[in-house]
């Protein structure tokens, strides 16, 4: 499905965007695997390239403009396009719950930079080379952008504000050939695995929300929904965010 | 109806004459209207936060705009909103509960080209109130969004933005008596509704 395409992703060192990288591997596409922590980056790289697919990674904090530039440029230089930039990297501070009133400024700074600062890096960083292929820019967001959260209001705010900006953007480069699309996912990550371990309840009361009585996977039922964002067969969709959470929210 | 928020204090929080129009009607059904925290008690019964773009819904390609230019049209004013919503929530408290009415973007509900972060802003407030009122319900608080189009929230512009193709239901509403005027119902009302997003759009978007 992917062949010949390349597809960058921010935060893909685990969860949900190393199932999206190792997915976009296995359908042929060369995959660009970038994180804060190189090791972990190439940890995922070098599981790709095992089986015999391309892959390279990169360090990168993505609230750095030059680091972002240097990320693409990179890419270019190594596989000579870009086909997609997958956003999917969330500050350290988003799973740390407080309501509202009692939010900080650090919280909401911190995740203000690598929600929405960097997501204006990723886009503006990529375009030209998006242009250049008809490509897509995908931006992860959350069902807490679209109901709210209780306890994570900034992670909401900056969710939301993600699906904002994906419909404008769509609408502002639909005529130069490059979608943008958002996933919201509901999937097992190391974070979500902790949480689990900590209050196993919450696992049967998540799931039994789920119309189909799981969390997913971040490979087997993430993976494939990026794929399709990206390949041909979506190609008159766009300003759009898929839910994929087997039917815990419905709208 | 023109009694309607008699004994009421209402604090608006910003907008510029988007918020002096609101303020003004609020005042014309009996409110005491307030601009900033400092100038009340110290409490308030109903809070309005008017979602504006800073750069006055100038059009601007997001491939053309700085870093700086970014951060004063979206990051400042949804870091804005929230430190409204956490004032709201201070007066608000202290008499046990009350309203938070924001007055919300159409277009960043159905985006608009060049008006990416502007957008951004009106999605991520929705998102946040929506978070404040699951968060301060169970202390009396209510939080509701009031849709508005683009010449709403920007007297005098010229439509840059063509929401829709179809024409509204029914004529725009204006802020000074028929948003007011659907805020003080709000405020009077039995607290039922929160979380939501009303169109006070003349009935133009049907979409969300």
């Amino acid at each position: 499905m992917l062949s010949g395409k390349t597809v960058l992703l921010t935060g893909a060192s685990q969860g949900v965007g190393k199932g999206m990288a190792l997915a976009a591997a296995a359908a042929g596409a060369s995959v660009v695997i970038t994180a804060r922590n190189l090791d972990a980056a190439e940890s995922v790289a070098q599981e790709i390239r095992s089986v015999g697919g391309r892959a390279l990674a990169l360090r990168c904090d993505v609230t750095d403009r030059g680091e972002v530039e240097a990320m693409v440029a990179a890419t270019l230089q190594e596989f000579g396009r870009l086909d997609a930039l997958v956003h999917n990297a969330t500050s350290r501070f988003s799973g740390r719950g407080a309501r509202l009133d009692k939010v900080t400024d650090e919280d909401w700074n911190d995740q203000i930079a690598v929600g929405m600062r960097a997501t204006f890096h990723c886009a503006q960083a990529a375009l030209p080379a998006l242009k250049a292929t008809g490509g897509s820019f995908i931006i992860l967001t959350s069902n807490a952008g679209i109901e709210g959260s209780l306890p994570l209001p900034v992670y909401s705010a900056i969710k939301g504000a993600q699906r904002g900006l994906t419909k404008s953007l769509a609408r502002e480069w639909g005529p130069d050939g490059v979608r943008v699309n958002a996933i919201a996912p509901v999937a097992m990550t190391p974070a979500m695995g902790k949480f689990f371990d900590a209050q196993p309840e919450m696992r049967g009361y998540i799931e039994s929300g789920a119309a189909l009585r799981r969390v997913g996977d971040p490979q087997a039922d993430i993976g494939p929904v990026l794929n399709f964002l990206i390949g041909p067969d979506s190609s008159f969709i766009t300003g759009q965010t898929l839910l994929v959470n087997g039917g815990a929210t419905m709208v | 109806m023109t009694d309607l928020l008699a004994g009421k204090v209402a604090l608006v929080l910003g907008g510029d004459a988007v918020g002096d129009a609101v303020g003004q009607g609020l005042s014309r059904l009996g409110a005491m209207v307030f601009r900033k925290v400092a100038e009340t008690s110290g409490s308030a019964d109903l809070v309005v936060i008017p979602v504006v773009d800073p750069g006055g819904l100038t059009p601007m390609p997001l491939a053309e705009m700085d870093e700086a230019e970014w951060i004063r049209r979206c990051e400042a004013p949804l870091g804005a909103v929230r430190t409204a919503l956490q004032e709201a929530h201070a007066v608000l408290t202290e008499r046990g509960g009350g309203r938070i009415v924001l007055l919300v973007p159409t277009i960043s509900m159905i985006g608009a080209a060049d008006f990416a972060p502007f957008s951004a802003v009106g999605e991520g407030a929705r998102s946040l109130a929506k978070a404040a009122a699951r968060g301060w319900g169970a202390q009396g608080i209510t939080v509701n969004c009031l849709a508005l189009t683009q010449e709403q929230l920007a007297p005098g512009i010229e439509g840059t933005v063509t929401e829709t193709r179809v024409p509204p239901a029914l004529a725009t509403p204006d802020l000074e008596n028929d948003v007011a005027g659907f805020i003080a119902t709000l405020a009077v009302g039995p607290a039922v509704v929160t979380g939501t997003t009303m169109m006070l759009d003349g009935g133009n978007l049907m979409s969300v």
